[in-house]
């Protein structure tokens, strides 16, 4: 009975307040490397004030965005309103228990797995609950009464529930090689296989980052927000804390995009060639390194694009997904069943 | 163009070289002290007129008068408000080929009659010669609207009549462009304070500053200390106009700023 | 069949893209333009009033007020005006020195358009970089003139002081090494897929249309329109320079960017030469102390300002203030071209086309 508590309760409660003890911060890291790394490609030094090379910075930014005056427009839909940026932050979250983030570990005769919830339809649930994200984006536009934020929203709906089809069908190659729905299962079919699913499916991959920054609506596709266009999109109408967590739920749907890609395209938790014994040594490395080493390389990859591309226009985003990407994962999946067929 | 005889010397100073602008200068000394500038006589009958003028002249013969050249060498005709569409018309699609209208803006003579210049700056992007054109106005009066000649002057005449209320006949859509539409006045002619046509909307500081110094430009320093104070630091000093120095010779200027 | 109506949108006067206090009307089918209403006059402070209450010197600041961006090409247009009014001569040193900084800050004028340009596009990085190079320009304006952005470079007959020691070496060292930058940036822009189909076909005119609409500058040279006042009707010293005036043909905003980049490197060859040139000597010109324009002496002079046909019509009055001081203001034309080219473009492009405009509003509204 202690044994199924503290296995069945215990351990996931810990989990869930780790995990989101370390997310708070590290949402608030992530923006501060961002600007770090920003500043690095504009040739200039970004935060530098608050703390040594401005490393206190995200505790000066989230006190000051607590402290701010809670604004709500006068003619704005006070429930809907309030509620979108919980929606979009409830969602990035949720998603975070099905993401295993290493093998787990051992501690007290009681075996802590890496992942909270390891779910047999895994993937799916969290395709599924961050669509839901997109109900609080376009509740927070449309709520706001006002035509920035609802021209964001539109544009929103409209962009990703687009790039969810790329983005599922470029999952689908990937989940047809693993045979499994479960992010665990996924990373152990790699391991089974010995190789990478990227090795295989490297336009499944090509097609899924391209589809993950446009569902983070992340730069070049920040149709949304799309400053210089709609000001804020959106969040235009939003402020201080409500506004945070509309950031929070980017950056942890980033976190969790990252990590879907390398949970299915990069080895999850696996080292460089799981199965050479030559590289034993690397097993030195904690599996949970390995995984966060990669999903770095991820979120450098969206801030290095963010410096580097203007923005797409939205017909030209629209045209780009239906028009290409989502022929070419459809193609990418009928090729991959057929040799799958042949080989099998 | 020459406002008086004795001020020849100052109708063509580009030709001159600048070693001979002492006398000029002493010549301009009673233009100066006169209060209200006289209206402009009839203009001399220029020797040899411009070919662009005598293109123009040739055309329509009595229907615009030669005003001689300005200082950067651009001839100046001037038109009445019943032809300058056909005189315009012909001037874009005519030998001249003037395709460009840089500029349209007006000329308050206060005591002139008509009361307005509205100035057309022309230019021919292909042929390179520029025309100046100039269409009396009168008061509440308009000349017609060149917007169907060269659409450029939609908004260049919907600034001039912001600024001058000259009415622009046939313009679609007339109305003040950089000023609120319930805008009183139009702020550009003579008779328009520089404060603003309302004086109640003036500050105490500023009615003071206006009451100690009523003439802006030449006005005396006969603003007392008090209002000095209250017009604040500054505000006194960057109104100070340097008297003219009692030799007018041609000096290097070190700095006008500087005070 | 669900009921559609117009979609009216207030961008600005408040907004990222306006470049200032611009506001736009945008009357939208879904996000398809279907008209534009500019307003503007936010900025209007009266330049051309107050040019008539104060005397030919002191009306120097309020040029450079105007195209703020460009203020020492503005000072330049005021005073040959004025000499031209006068007929003062200005000194040889004067003439290339003043080429000299104009053009510098062509180029500080053009990385500023670029910046906010590529930033309204979502190209962020642009602006830093820049602006890297636009701040070692100012630094320049500082040393020699005393001031970064409102310079009131010159003064009726030349410049008010010598340049300082060094400045020129300085100068010509950052020429030496600008052109290497402008391709920097052409390598993250020019053949960038994305922002070609940002730019590309987007904002349209016509050669033809835009000598009708009175459009200058890189606007026509954008438009195929091979014209630029420097060549046309040189002035202050440009027909003893050497340089290309870069034409192309696709009347669209990619050309007029293609154009401002090549106009970009075409300063910098004038400022070198210019430097070359400019002799030892006096840099203050021959003007009296009180410069008084006969009744009636009319001026209208034409500049090529780094958005276009920048002119001044000043007629003197007998006194030593000018009776009437017009600024033909590039940016005021060349804005009249925005709804024609955004109509029928979406949101996104309503952006591109003020950028591609280049407009400041300084000089939009005076």
């Amino acid at each position: 009975m202690t044994d199924f508590l503290i296995i069945n309760v215990v351990i996931p409660l810990v989990q869930i307040g780790v995990l989101l003890g370390i997310l708070g911060l590290a949402t608030g890291y992530i923006v501060l490397a961002e600007r770090k790394v920003l500043a690095f490609i504009q040739s200039r030094l970004g935060p530098m004030r608050v703390g040594p090379h401005g490393l206190l910075q995200p505790i000066a930014d989230s006190l000051k965005l607590i402290l701010k005056e809670d604004l709500i427009p006068g003619s704005a839909d006070k429930l809907l309103y309030i509620a979108s940026p919980i929606v979009v932050v409830a969602a990035a979250f949720t998603t975070l228990a099905l993401i295993p983030f290493g093998e787990g570990i051992t501690l007290f005769g009681y075996h802590i797995p890496g992942v909270i919830a390891d779910v047999n339809v895994g993937i799916l649930l969290i395709l599924g609950i961050s669509g839901l994200t997109t109900y609080g984006i376009i509740l927070g536009g449309w709520s706001s009464n006002s035509k920035y934020p609802l021209l964001g929203a539109m544009r929103a709906a409209a962009q990703m529930v687009s790039y969810e089809i790329a983005l599922t069908f470029a999952v689908l190659a990937g989940l047809m090689m693993a045979g499994t729905l479960s992010m665990v299962g996924i990373v152990e079919a790699q391991l089974d296989m010995g190789v990478w699913f990227i090795f295989v499916q490297p336009v499944a991959w090509g097609i899924f980052t391209i589809a993950m920054v446009a569902e983070t609506n992340r730069a070049p596709f920040d149709m949304a927000e799309a400053e210089s266009e709609l000001v804020g999109g959106f969040f235009t109408e939003y402020s201080g804390m409500r506004w945070a967590l509309f950031f929070l739920g980017e950056y942890t749907a980033m976190l969790v995009m990252a990590a879907i890609n390398v949970t299915l395209f990069w080895g999850g938790w696996l080292r460089p060639f799981p199965n050479v014994e030559a590289l034993a040594f690397l097993d030195a490395v904690p599996s949970g390194i390995w995984f966060l080493l990669k999903v770095t390389t991820f979120l450098y990859l969206y801030i290095w694009i963010r410096g580097t591309f203007p923005r797409y226009r939205y017909d030209q985003l629209m045209a780009l997904n239906w028009k290409s990407l989502i022929p070419l994962s459809i193609l990418n999946l009928l090729v991959t069943g057929v040799v799958m067929l042949l080989l099998a | 163009m020459a406002d008086e005889p004795s001020n020849d010397s100052a109708e063509e100073p580009a030709a001159k070289p600048a070693a001979e602008e002492k006398p000029e200068a002493v010549a301009e000394k009673p233009a100066a002290a006169d209060a209200t500038p006289a209206p402009a006589p009839e203009p001399e009958p220029e020797p040899e007129p411009h070919p662009v003028t005598a293109a123009l002249t040739g055309q329509f013969g009595d229907k615009v008068s030669d005003e001689g050249e300005d200082q950067c060498g651009t001839p100046i005709v001037r038109a009445g408000a019943d032809d300058l569409t056909e005189v315009m018309t012909w001037l874009r699609d005519g030998d001249l080929k003037l395709n460009y209208l840089s500029s349209v803006t007006a000329v308050d003579y206060t005591t002139r009659d008509p009361r307005f210049d509205v100035v057309y700056h022309l230019y021919s992007v292909g042929e390179n010669h520029r025309l100046t054109v100039k269409c009396g106005c009168e008061d509440g009066e308009g000349v017609p609207s060149m917007v169907d000649i060269w659409p450029a002057a939609d908004w260049l005449e919907r600034e001039t009549y912001d600024l001058y209320g000259t009415e622009f006949l046939g313009h679609p859509d007339l109305r003040r462009i950089f000023l609120p539409d319930d805008w009183e006045g139009f702020p550009l002619r003579k008779d328009y304070p520089l404060e603003g046509p309302n004086l109640e909307l003036l500050t105490r500081q500023q009615a003071a500053f206006r009451g100690g110094q009523f003439d802006r430009i030449r006005g005396e320093q006969a603003i007392n200390e008090q209002e000095r104070e209250m017009a604040g630091p500054g505000v006194v000093g960057a109104l100070w106009v340097p008297e003219p120095p009692a030799d007018e010779s041609e000096t290097e200027t070190p700095d006008q700023e500087g005070d | 069949m669900l009921e559609t109506k117009e979609f009216e949108l207030n961008m600005g006067p408040q907004h990222p893209s306006t470049h200032g206090v611009l506001r736009l009307v945008l009357h939208l089918d879904g996000e398809t333009v279907l008209d534009v209403d500019t307003v503007m006059g936010y900025l209007h402070r009266g330049t051309e009033k107050l040019c008539e209450t104060r005397n030919y010197y002191q009306n120097v600041p309020f040029t450079d007020r105007t195209d703020y961006l460009a203020a020492p090409y503005n000072n330049l247009g005021y005073v040959e005006t004025v000499e031209k009014l006068g007929g003062y001569q200005v000194s040889e040193r004067a003439l290339y020195a003043r080429m000299a900084i104009v053009e510098l800050s062509r180029i500080a004028s053009h990385l500023f358009w670029l910046a906010t340009h590529a930033l309204d596009i979502g190209a962020q990085t642009m602006l830093f970089w820049c602006t890297r190079e636009r701040e070692v320009i100012l630094d320049f304006f500082e040393a020699a003139l005393g001031d970064r952005l409102t310079t009131s470079a010159f003064k009726p007959g030349g410049l008010r002081r010598d340049l300082p020691e060094g400045w020129v070496e300085a100068v010509l060292e950052f020429c030496g090494t600008f052109p290497a930058r402008v391709e920097e940036y052409e390598t993250l822009l020019n053949a960038n897929r994305i922002w070609m189909e940002r730019t590309v076909g987007i904002g349209v005119i016509s050669g033809e249309d835009a000598i009708a609409l009175g459009l200058s500058g890189p606007m026509l040279r954008g438009s195929g329109v091979d014209h630029d006042l420097r060549k046309a009707l040189p002035y202050g010293g440009y027909d003893t320079v050497d340089f290309d005036v870069p034409v192309y043909p696709d009347c669209d905003s990619y050309s007029r960017y293609l154009v401002r980049m090549e106009e970009m490197r075409q300063s910098t060859r004038i400022v070198q030469q210019a430097l070359a040139k400019m002799p030892e000597g006096k840099i203050t010109g021959k003007a009296p102390k009180m410069i008084k324009i006969a009744e009636g002496v009319e001026a209208y002079h034409v500049v090529e300002s780094p958005r276009g046909e920048l002119g001044y019509y000043m007629i003197g009055g007998g006194k030593d203030i000018p009776y009437k001081c017009k600024i033909r203001a590039p940016s005021f034309c060349n804005l009249q071209a925005v709804g024609p080219m955004s109509k029928g473009l979406l949101i996104a492009d309503v952006v591109t086309v003020i950028g591609t405009i280049d407009i400041v509003l300084g000089d939009v509204d005076r």
